[in-house]
């Protein structure tokens, strides 16, 4: 009973994240700041969706299974956000700032 | 000449057999503990081995402390997840409340594995995103340009020099 209802709750959150994360991608103005969005907030909720699903596996086997997936997603993660990151920038791609009239101080 | 080929082979095997064993544990696991399909398993993890020395040979390879890969791994785990947590009240915050930049970092770690951990590591905390590896310096990109950043960073750097310490 008990880790069903933890299951579900690390279900939940992991969705939350993955939402937050989309929608970080979806109002961030630049492709820098989109990148800081998907790449810890989708983590995130990864790591939430596994751990949560492997307080449901049938044996320890799969409970293992399920958890090596996050250190793996979370090296890809970072190697990508880096390329692609450092691909915009020999591209020429500005970083996006605020208008001049906020930047005022 | 001949001993120091002698000891860097015998690195080699030392390094290669460690690195077997770690693919092995990948496919057991993968696996969920089931031999029956052993030949693939030996193919499998015989090709993982060459393509990691052939990638990142035993020589280039600084010796990791366990101890210090493992307190790196706690404390990066709970930065990960406060960088998480800060991006994603970002994004659903209904002000975007963005004041990002772009920073020179200079970097105090040696090339090679530790500047990319530290690289990699970086891109996953608050805040904080590597954009381009020149020279000594990383240019990174940051959500709100007052951020302590030069903090954060020697944080990670000394967290990151702890992995690659040696120990004896």
């Amino acid at each position: 009973m008990l880790p069903d209802l933890l299951s579900a709750l690390l279900l939940l959150v992991g969705a939350a994240f993955f939402f937050a994360g989309t929608v970080g991608l979806l109002r961030f103005p630049d492709i820098y700041t989109r990148l800081h969005a998907l790449a810890k907030a989708d983590n995130l909720g990864l790591g939430c969706v596994l751990a949560g699903l492997a307080l449901q596996a049938d044996s320890l086997a799969v409970a293992l299974k399920l958890l090596a997936i996050w250190p793996l997603a979370l090296i890809a993660s970072a190697a990508v956000g880096y390329s692609i990151a450092r691909r915009a920038a020999r591209l020429g791609v500005a970083p996006w700032q605020e208008t001049q009239k906020e930047r005022q101080p | 000449m001949t001993r120091r080929r002698q000891t860097s082979s015998a690195s080699t095997i030392r390094s290669a057999l460690r690195r077997a064993g770690i693919f092995a544990l990948f496919w057991l696991m993968a696996a969920e503990g089931n031999l029956s399909a052993w030949p693939l398993a030996v193919a499998g993890i015989a090709a993982a081995t060459a393509a990691s020395l052939w990638l990142l040979p035993a020589k280039t390879l600084p010796p990791i402390s366990a101890g210090g890969l493992f307190r790196f791994l706690v404390w990066f785990v709970r930065q990960s997840l406060a960088g998480g947590w800060q991006v994603a009240r970002l994004a659903l915050q209904p002000r975007l409340a963005l004041r990002p930049a772009c920073i020179e970092l200079p970097l105090s770690l040696p090339p090679g594995l530790p500047r990319l951990l530290f690289t990699a590591a970086l891109g996953l905390m608050p805040g904080t995103l590597g954009v381009r590896l020149q020279g000594d310096t990383l240019l990174v990109h940051v959500l709100d340009r007052e951020q302590p950043l030069a903090d954060d960073a020697a944080r990670l750097a000394d967290r990151v020099a702890a992995v690659f310490e040696e120990t004896r």
